[in-house]
């Protein structure tokens, strides 16, 4: 060793510049919708598709170690195209890419790692039969994590050469058994899916957070910032992989806003327990734990489109247990100690009315409701949202005069130069220039007997008592229709996701339950007054009776 | 390294009193209540020990032995074609004394145009939440130009934490060298991702209450975080596994 070492000092290193570019491809499972794509409910029909953020490192096969030559994210198209440099002690560089399963979102999809020592043990283990129930074993299993790795083959590097590795796809042969590099790839995509949804509607990132797709218990289960799956799910229960993977980013968005580490393993144990969405029977801090888990997955599959002020896509978040689907009350299913009830108050609160029999009752915005200002005339198209139409004349630049075929029917912007005598009949600069007439960027150009029109499209608007709803970062409105004390509809407020993700936040480690969240922070936010006229908030219990209708089937502890 | 023979060492010695002393705390019967009263310790059913510990080392058993078989082998690595100097050649060759290859690493496979969506450049992942966001936003279906924005406001931060990971390329560099992978410290300086508790680290200083956690985690039947669906909800499908297991 010392000498191998003693001659990489005195050996000339031969240094190489050059540029790296590879398209990375991993496994999505899409499936076309009447709003456009949405994850495969099933989670089990996958094609490979473009691969963006992930991190692709070139690296050069060493003797002692690999050397760090660059590395970079994909963009949107899954490329990537950095700048490297690394050298060889005789030789030129072989390079290789190596992709992993690390985003630029801030999280890693692996598993278990296997050190040495460890791999001695288990190889022991595995001939002579010890037991592996060693808590420390178990705690390292759980909670050690290893970035997944795809490597590529390795090429020369060359000075001011592009080394181009073309297209490749993570995730191994999917028409073969499936693997623990399938599971990665899978993982990879639907939780990289799951922050982006969730990127579009807060600025506040969760912690830095692994993903072990292998470990031998966890269905998935979150331990602080780890999220461990048995593979055993993979195999058997792909479309519950799809739904959990944002519970389980919500339950890290939780724990790194509620608590530090040593405060979760306190209260860790009361997590740890098979239960349902309205199972009851559990401790209050669980369904509170589960239910805002919930809320986060709900937020995540959502699709609320306000051109039909609805959900679209069939996911429509969680009414309650104390509801049936016709909107009934279930007696027996009441209060804050089941994770469902837990998650319908965070909705209501978030979305306003969420039970479809509540909506119809205090109607939904309908076409009629939009109004259109003076002049212009309301569109009504199926499907569509209701429009304002005005026209004008389309006009031709300076020095540009309007003419008209024989016709009359096609208009034209007309320049007639004057003579010039530099022109030449090789090289005439004198005739007339022509262009068709313009409307502005959007509009569509009506041609008409007589002058031609341009015709201009404007969302119509809702004037209902209360104002007119803006969109929250996600898009969606900051205000829902609701009943006021008066039964009159009128306008309500929504919190932001930031808003409810900073109740959390400000909590701390004061509170673990619904019935302590409610009082200490989400009821303030409810009861304030907004600036600028903004309406009440939906969750204004002393203004909102549809909300307040709405708990008192959910739980007696919101008042 | 260094934690993994006290882990190795540790291990042993423990294991090796594990079937005359339960590695499990006892049971502590707790009542069903709904809430759990200010200042009462946290505790849940647990089953008797030994069913724990021998689900626990069924569970790792069969565990390993997967991983022995599914592990990608040094002449899987050499036929992708891998230099005898590349590191998980060495780790696998390394470890092949154990049957046990490095878990965390697979081939880059050429892209089949079979497997392939067609006509799709870019991530749809991507188009399908900028579309969904937007078509809230707008109040009708975006134009192409409308999410082409919003892409490359993507490709736009994308293109700067690409910009200062190449700025810090000689840290990360020696950190490498040092650790044998990407340094993520580094690379939060630009992920804007919430803090970590520094503790977090110390996983070995909370044995017991790790034993605690794990111990509940086993003793269900199902697992922890299972949430089911009420009662009247569609049945979610469940696919048929298609790995003989």
């Amino acid at each position: 060793m010392f000498i191998t070492i003693a001659a990489m000092g005195i050996a000339p290193a031969q240094a190489e510049q050059f540029t790296v570019s590879a398209r990375i491809f991993c496994p999505a499972a899409l499936v076309s919708s009447a709003i456009g794509d949405v994850p495969d409910s099933s989670f089990n029909r996958f094609q490979l598709v473009p691969c963006a953020g992930l991190r692709v490192t070139a690296r050069d096969s060493d003797t002692l170690f690999d050397e760090y030559c660059g590395s970079a994210y994909t963009n949107s198209r899954g490329e990537v195209r950095f700048s490297a440099d690394c050298s060889d002690l005789t030789n030129r560089p072989d390079v290789y890419l190596d992709v992993e399963a690390r985003s630029s979102l801030g999280f890693s999809v692996g598993v278990h790692h296997v050190s040495f020592f460890e791999a001695l043990w288990i190889g022991i283990e595995t001939i002579v039969g010890f037991p592996l129930t060693a808590p420390l074993a178990v705690i390292d299993y759980l909670t050690s994590h290893k970035t997944m790795s795809w490597v590529s083959a390795e090429r020369l590097g060359n000075n001011n050469v592009e080394l181009a590795f073309g297209d490749s796809a993570v995730g191994g042969d999917f028409a073969a058994a499936p693997t623990v590099s399938q599971f990665a790839a899978k993982q990879f995509w639907i939780t990289q899916y799951s922050m982006l949804r969730f990127s579009q509607g807060t600025s506040i990132r969760p912690m830095d957070f692994n993903y072990s797709v292998d470990a031998p218990m966890g269905v998935p289960t979150t331990l602080y910032d780890t999220v461990v799956v048995d593979e055993d799910e993979f195999f058997s229960k792909t479309a519950h992989i799809l739904q959990a993977t944002p519970h389980e980013i919500g339950h890290v968005y939780y724990n790194g806003l509620h608590s530090g580490f040593v405060h979760w393993l306190i209260d860790g144990p009361d997590y740890m327990t098979h239960h349902g969405q309205c199972e009851s029977g559990h401790f209050q801090t669980l369904a509170w734990y589960e239910g805002f888990a919930n809320f986060m997955k709900d937020y995540a599959f959502q699709h609320w489109d306000w051109s039909v002020g609805d959900w679209t896509a069939t996911y429509r978040p969680f009414r309650g247990c104390a509801i049936t689907a016709g909107g009934g009350p279930v007696p027996s299913q009441v209060g804050l100690h089941l994770e469902g009830n837990v998650q319908a108050v965070m909705n209501a609160v978030f979305y306003g009315p969420v039970r479809a029999a509540q909506r119809a009752a205090i109607g939904t915005v309908s076409e009629n409701d939009f109004v259109c200002p003076g002049g212009t005339r309301r569109v009504v198209s199926p499907g569509q949202p209701v429009k304002c139409e005005s026209t004008y004349t389309p006009s031709c630049p300076m020095r540009w005069e309007v003419r008209r075929d024989a016709q009359g029917l096609t208009d034209i912007c007309a320049q007639d130069l004057p003579e010039d005598p530099r022109c030449t009949p090789r090289e005439p600069c004198g005739r007339p220039r022509r262009q068709p007439l313009a409307c502005r960027a959007g509009d569509v150009a009506q041609r008409v007997r007589g002058a031609d029109r341009c015709t201009h499209l404007a969302n119509a608007t809702l004037p209902a008592s209360g104002g007119t709803p803006r969109a929250r970062p996600d898009g969606s409105p900051d205000l829902t229709l609701g009943h006021n004390l008066a039964s009159a509809r009128t306008w309500f407020s929504l919190p932001s996701l930031d808003i409810a993700l900073g109740w959390i936040r400000s909590e701390g480690t004061r509170s673990h339950r619904a019935n302590e969240f409610w009082p200490n922070q989400i009821r303030p936010w409810c009861g304030r007054s907004l600036p600028g006229g903004t309406p009440e908030p939906y969750c204004d219990l002393s203004a909102s009776a549809s909300f307040r209708d709405e708990m008192s089937l959910i739980s007696g502890d919101i008042r | 390294m260094k934690t993994s023979y006290t882990l190795f060492v540790v291990a042993t010695l423990v294991s090796a009193s594990a079937f005359a002393d339960p590695l499990f705390p006892t049971p502590v019967p707790v009542p069903t209540a709904t809430t759990r009263p200010p200042g009462r310790p946290p505790g849940q059913p647990l089953p008797p020990s030994g069913a724990v510990d021998a689900r626990v080392r069924a569970k790792l058993q069969a565990y390993v032995r997967e991983k022995g078989l599914r592990a990608v082998t040094d002449a899987q690595f050499a036929a992708g074609g891998l230099s005898q100097e590349h590191d998980f050649r060495e780790q696998s060759q390394v470890i092949n004394g154990t049957r046990i290859s490095p878990f965390h690493a697979g081939k880059l496979n050429p892209v089949n145009p079979a497997d392939r969506r067609p006509n799709v450049n870019v991530d749809p992942g991507l188009t399908t939440v900028f579309r969904a966001s937007l078509t809230s936003r707008l109040g009708r279906p975006p134009t192409d130009a409308e999410i082409a924005a919003e892409v490359q406001a993507f490709d736009n931060r994308i293109a700067q934490q690409n910009t200062q990971m190449a700025a810090a390329k000689q840290e990360i560099a020696a950190r490498y060298r040092q650790d044998g992978e990407f340094p993520r410290d580094i690379e939060r300086r630009w992920m804007n991702v919430s803090p970590t508790d520094p503790e977090r680290a110390n996983v070995h200083a909370h044995q017991a209450e790790w034993a605690h956690i794990v111990s509940n985690l086993m003793a269900s039947s199902v697992g922890a975080d299972q949430t089911t669906p009420p009662p009247g909800e569609p049945p979610r499908p469940v696919p048929r596994p298609t790995f003989p297991h």
